[in-house]
């Protein structure tokens, strides 16, 4: 039997965001605008959902005078993200 | 091949679409590896390589200089300082890799230190050898996990130059040294270099 999407991944924006980061380190709100090409009023909810559910930690600061916020996935993020990919897998029989 | 998404939130998307955005996005995560180290390989193989060939010409002319080569490591600490902290205010993103690239180097800075510090001890025909294997110790481990193939071949000919090196006197050691600082650190940087910088204006 196939297990059930995690709801929260399984949204274009979420995921992209995720994905995103999972490969790195962190990264400024500025880049994930600019590599998901999302609208920062959409960005912005998504990653606060992405931060409800405990998959992402949202610092925010100051960097020159300019408040900056900056996002890093959790171990939490990166076991739900494993998750989703071998699920995803099982749907395309990979 | 990259998609262009306008990503919106559609909670229907078919599980294809998913792993394409898994694919693209990590794709993009690993486009931000370790660019910026270029310029660091290219300052510190320059110093290196002309503090070995002074030191060469210094000793075969037997100039009262050769002390002064020294400072050749102060200014690429004070350039290293200076890009950092431009680097820092530029940056918007950190990858994996800059924590590794960090934390190996570091640790070969250390050692090198501890090295020179005690080179009454490990005898100063040994001490550039044994400096040239922390060299290329570090850039096998980087090249290796980054997979940058051109510091991993820098390393192995920086391997095959230790072993002539424990062979040959102090002096000669400095040239061998030169060499394999050039295949190691400078060849690797700049052909990092030039491929960030073409990325960058086909980007533009």
């Amino acid at each position: 039997m196939l297990n059930e999407l995690d709801p929260i991944l399984h949204s274009q924006l979420r995921l992209a965001i995720v994905s995103l980061l999972v490969g790195l380190e962190e990264a400024e709100f500025v880049y994930l605008k600019e590599k998901t090409k999302a609208t920062a009023g959409n960005l912005s909810l998504q990653l606060d959902k992405l931060k409800q559910a405990g998959y992402i930690e949202i610092n925010k600061s100051f960097k020159n005078n300019y408040p900056v916020t900056r996002c890093k996935i959790t171990k939490n993020g990166v076991k739900a993200f494993e998750k989703y990919v071998n699920d995803i897998k099982g749907y395309l029989h990979l | 091949m990259q998609h262009n998404f306008i990503i919106m939130n559609q909670p229907n998307m078919s599980e294809k679409q998913s792993l394409d955005i898994i694919n693209d996005m990590l794709t993009n995560a690993k486009e931000e590896d370790a660019g910026g180290s270029a310029f660091y390989f290219v300052l510190w193989g320059i110093i290196v390589m002309a503090f070995s060939v002074l030191t060469y010409y210094a000793i075969i002319t037997k100039a009262a200089w050769q002390p002064w080569t020294y400072m050749l490591f102060l200014i690429g600490g004070i350039a290293s300082f200076i890009r950092s902290r431009s680097d820092d205010k530029k940056e918007i993103v950190k990858s994996r890799y800059d924590r590794l690239y960090m934390f190996v180097w570091s640790g070969v800075g250390i050692c090198l230190g501890l090295s020179w510090g005690f080179v009454a001890l490990i005898g100063i025909n040994n001490i550039l050898p044994v400096s040239l294997l922390f060299y290329g110790l570090a850039s096998f481990i980087t090249g290796g996990v980054s997979r940058y193939y051109p510091s991993l071949i820098g390393s192995i000919i920086c391997f095959v130059c230790v072993i002539f090196a424990f062979q040959t006197n102090f002096v000669h050691q400095n040239l061998i040294c030169a060499f394999a600082v050039l295949c190691v650190h400078v060849v690797p940087g700049l052909m990092m270099n030039r491929y960030y910088k073409g990325k960058k204006r086909y980007a533009e």
